[in-house]
This record gives structure tokens, sequence and C-alpha cells, in this order.
């Protein structure tokens, strides 16, 4: 079992009306090599959007990281570049 | 079709909560003016020329969030809290509703017809050998357009060989199907409240956000901290506005502060029934047609653009006024609110003595995020004493009203429906047509938002989910 990208998409009423409903579609937009090694889900309010200090809604977390005021691209942006570094570690093993 | 997904409902939806956020607070007055400082501190990069225009434009979304007209700013200008001031002391709400925000107004292109640098300044020539008007001269080796000549035919456009001249909207005009919105000596936008519907979808087409409906969120706020007894009147498309079950939509409103919360949907039941009776009486009576009347946008079309149309529209009155009246007899001496997906129904609610206050559901979601509501985490409520049915909650998207009028006509007469989904001005000329007798039908369905209110303006989730969502729950319904 490999590693995956884990993407968590806060779904709570606040980021929701910000615009976390049109991120849910963020897996028919990635890129078919990295779908596998990316885990996409949807999560319950994590409380983010009551601490300014997090920054605004709506949040994505991924591998732990907290992204604020996430657009497709920006979460696009992240998963691929997780996912190559992923995919190139795979390779490197098999080199070794 | 609406698209919401940018950057100006972005930041409309964080302003409504952000002002709610401090009214609740007890800090709104004092704090407002630090508002537009604090979203566009100088060492962030302007959207605009400089933060200083960001402020000055955020500044005067607040007064549109207040309920305030832009319009009526005296030269001098005024702190911001005295613009809560007044709004917290205003008694009720008036016309217009609307406002437009002439700072943030770009002053689009005068022109439509633009020649861009992919014109080679051909020999052939044909953009100004086809003019009608001359408007077309040459500058160097490219074709230039005089813009006091253009009429905006778009013959050039369409002769081009190099596909060199562009065509560039002014969104919200495209947007008003009625021509109400226009430009002003310098350029910028106004509304002509004689020509206006009040469809408001000139603030959700305009890429700067420079029209904008005057909230009433302070209103209802206010009413709320003071205690008093609110009743929400839901529309029916609320189902799938907000994540998790409806029923938890329901608990958030009641969160909020409304001690009674009603469907909408019950009073579309009384709507459809009334309009089937009158369907029946009107054929009998040699009408040969009849318009719907549940749409405040296009009943306010018919008035001020199509006069001829009006004897047909039914006189049966709309699902938020038999709610408002069933509200004020079950209810008395309560602050009644309608919440719904529609900006016209803020100038349907002014002049409905039922009805106090009108939101959106972009403005219950303000109220949500304020009190850190998070919908889906709540127990399950119902709507007090309802007595919808699949009919009335099936309202919400085209041809739902003209399947419920069918439905209560049973077999007294044949309904032979002519939708109009999404008014526009052929829509407008096809009402005109009608009036002279040249329906292919005879009962007229006029939606003023494509697609139904479902798709109106002050929606909050993407119509493709919740027609999604209204079928699923329809479809729950009529399983015994």
């Amino acid at each position: 079992m490999s590693e995956k990208v884990q993407v968590q998409i806060c779904v709570g009423t606040a980021c929701h009306i910000m615009g976390a409903a049109d991120l849910v579609v963020i897996e028919d937009l990635l890129d078919r090599s990295l779908r596998d090694r990316v885990e996409i889900a949807g999560v319950a309010c994590m409380g983010l959007c009551k601490d300014e200090a997090s920054g605004k809604p709506p949040f994505v977390v991924i591998d732990g990281q907290t992204l604020s005021e996430a657009t497709l691209d920006k979460v696009l942006g992240q998963i691929e570049q997780r996912a190559r570094r992923l995919i190139d570690g795979d390779t490197g093993d098999v080199g070794a | 079709m609406l698209v919401l997904e940018n950057r100006a409902t972005y930041i409309r939806r964080e302003l409504q909560a952000k002002v709610l956020k401090l009214l609740f607070a007890g800090r709104l007055e004092e704090e407002i003016d630090d508002l537009p400082r604090k979203l566009y501190p100088r060492k962030k990069d302007a959207v605009r020329c400089c933060v200083y225009k960001d402020r000055a434009v955020t500044a005067y979304r607040l007064m549109a969030i207040l309920g305030i007209s832009i319009e009526d700013e005296p030269d001098d200008p005024l702190p911001l809290r005295h613009y809560v001031r007044q709004a917290l002391a205003r008694e009720a709400v008036c016309e217009p509703v609307l406002t437009v925000i002439d700072e943030a107004c770009s002053a689009c292109v005068q022109n439509n017809y633009y020649v861009t640098d992919a014109c080679r300044g051909c020999v052939a020539r044909p953009c100004s050998v086809n003019c009608p008007r001359e408007a077309i001269s040459f500058q160097g080796d490219r074709a230039k357009i005089d813009p006091g000549n253009c009429v905006n035919c778009g013959r050039c456009q369409g002769v081009c060989p190099y596909n060199a001249i562009v065509y560039q909207p002014v969104p919200c005009e495209e947007g008003c199907p009625v021509g109400a919105i226009k430009k002003d000596e310098r350029g910028r936008e106004y509304i002509d409240y004689n020509l206006c519907i009040f469809c408001g979808r000139c603030t959700r087409a305009c890429p700067f956000g420079a029209i904008m409906e005057r909230s009433q969120i302070i209103d209802v706020a206010k009413h709320i901290q003071d205690g008093k007894t609110l009743v929400a009147m839901v529309a029916p498309s609320i189902v799938g506005q907000f994540p998790g079950a409806l029923e938890q939509t329901i608990a958030a409103i009641r969160e909020v502060g409304f001690s009674v919360v009603m469907e909408v949907a019950a009073g579309a039941d009384t709507t459809a029934r009334n309009e089937a009776e009158e369907f029946v009486e009107r054929l009998n009576d040699g009408d040969g047609l009849m318009g719907t009347s549940c749409c405040p946008a296009y009943t306010e079309a018919v008035a001020k653009h199509a006069p001829d149309f009006q004897r047909f529209v039914s006189h049966t009155r709309t699902p938020m006024s038999y709610t408002a009246e069933m509200a004020a007899e079950h209810y008395p001496d309560t602050v009644r609110v309608f919440i719904g997906p529609c900006i016209a129904k803020k100038f349907e609610g002014i002049h409905d003595e039922n009805v106090d206050y009108v939101l959106t559901y972009e403005e219950l979601g303000a109220f949500f995020m304020a009190c850190d509501i998070d919908t889906a985490s709540l127990e399950e409520s119902t709507f007090d004493a309802t007595t919808a049915t699949r009919h009335g909650r099936g309202f919400p998207v085209s041809q739902g009203v003209t399947e419920a009028v069918k439905h209560y006509v049973g077999p007294r007469a044949a309904v032979q429906p002519v939708p109009i989904d999404g008014l526009k001005k052929k829509g407008l000329n096809q009402l005109k047509l009608f009036a002279q007798g040249k329906a292919p039908g005879n009962l007229i369905e006029v939606m003023s938002c494509e697609g139904g209110c479902i798709c109106g303006p002050g929606v909050v989730s993407n119509p493709k989910s919740t027609v999604r969502a209204l079928r699923a729950y329809l479809d729950a319904e009529a399983k015994p």
C-alpha cells in the first residue's frame, strides 16, 4: 500500500458559503496519473473559521497543513506538487 | 446562467458576516470605520489602483450592507458609524431595493466593438468597406473605431478575416432585460427606476460588484437583539442551500433567533389552488389564456414594459403573500421575515403589509457565519404548522408552478403550458404578442431567473446541486 496525499475539504457552513461547495469537484480535475496517490474527503467543520489567525474560509487541509481562502487552483497546485514528490520517491526506491 | 463563483461574491459575503458579527458583539458602531483599513492594509497588494480606492469602495459596500442608498451620500462624506446609527434607528425599509456604487463602476466601454492587436491593416479592409457609419479609420496600419459614429452593429467583426475585432460586453447592461441600467455623462452606470424590475441580475453580473442590493440584515438583527418574536418564512428553494439536511437548516434558523419557521411552500399550494380556479374560470369566460403571478420581477416587467399583457396576469397572490397572511393571523405582533433566493421579493415585501423584511439565502448565511452556526452539526427541527404538499414545494424550478396548477386544475380543463424560462427582451416581446391572441398555449408561466427561483441571485449553492437536492427531497416525500 503506497502512501497517499491526504486532502480534507471542510464542508462546514462557513466554508460552504465562502466557496467550499465548488471545491468538491476537485477529484474530477485531478490529473489521471495522480488519482490513485490522492485521498480526498469532505470533513465536518474543523473550527478553523472561528480563529482569525488561521486565515479566511474556505479551508482545506493537505497532509496536515492548513490552506486558507482555498481555491481550485491553489488546492490543485498543492496536491499535484505533493503527489509528484510521492511518485518520484517511489521510483527512487526502485533504483536503490 | 448565473455564475456566482467569483471574488465579488466572496467579498460581499465576507463583509455581510463581519458586519453582523460586530453588531452582535456590540462593537459595530465603534469599529466599522476601521474595517476598510483592516481589510486593505497598506502592505497588501491593491486590487484597484491603490489600497485607498479599495478602502473607499469597501466603505460603500458596507453602506449598502447597512441598507443605505449610496446615491444619497452628501458631498462631505460621513463616517460609517453615522450610517450604523441611521440603520439601527429606522423603523421600516424603503425603496429602491438596489444601489449603485458609482466609485466601484469601472465605466466599461461605450462601444462594444474593439480592434485588437491582431489587426494587420490589410489591403482589403472589409471592416471599413462594410461599416454603414464610416466609423472605421486607419491609423498607421491598424483599424480604429470612432466611438462617436459606431452604432454597435457588429458588421466589422463579422467580416474581419483575422478575427481581429472583439465584442466587449457591458456585463450589467447585458444582464438587464429591460434596459434600466445605463451610463451617465461620465460613462458610469445608474439605474432608471422607471424601467427597473428589480430582478437583481445586474448586481451579480457586474465584475466590479458595483451594484448591490440594500441589505436588511441590520434591521432583522436589531429585532433579534431587542428580543422580539421573529417569524421566518422560508421559500421552497432552501433545499440544498446549506450543508446537512433541510431539517438542520431549519434548526439553524431557530438558532439565529427566529421563534417560528414557516414553509412558504404552503403559500405556494394556496397560490396554485387559486390560480387553478382562476384558470378554469378564465377559460370558461373565453379569456383564452392566463399568465402566472408569483414572480415579482416578471409582474413588474409586465406593468412597466408589456402593459397589454397585464389583464392576462393572474390576480392570485404570491406564495409569500399567502404565507405572510397566515403568519399574521397565527402569530400577530411578530416581526415577519421572508427568506428566499430573490432580490425582487425585497421590492414585493415593501408593498406587502404582512411582510416586514426580506432576506436572501446569502444573507441568512451571513447570520450563520456571524453566529458560528454549523448547520450540519445541529439536531433536526421541522417547520411550524405546515400544510405544504409536494406541489407547492416544486415551485422553485422552472415549470414547477405549471405542474402544480395543472394538478389542481385536474380534468376540468386542458392545460397547454407555455414556459418563459428566464425573462429577456425576447420573452417580453412574446408576452406582447400573446396579449394579441398569438399564444401557442393557455397557461403562460414566466420565471425572471433562468431555471426558476432556485437559480435566483440570492442563492448560496450552485443550482446544479440544489436542483438535484430538491428533486431527491420531493421524491423521498412521494414515497409512503
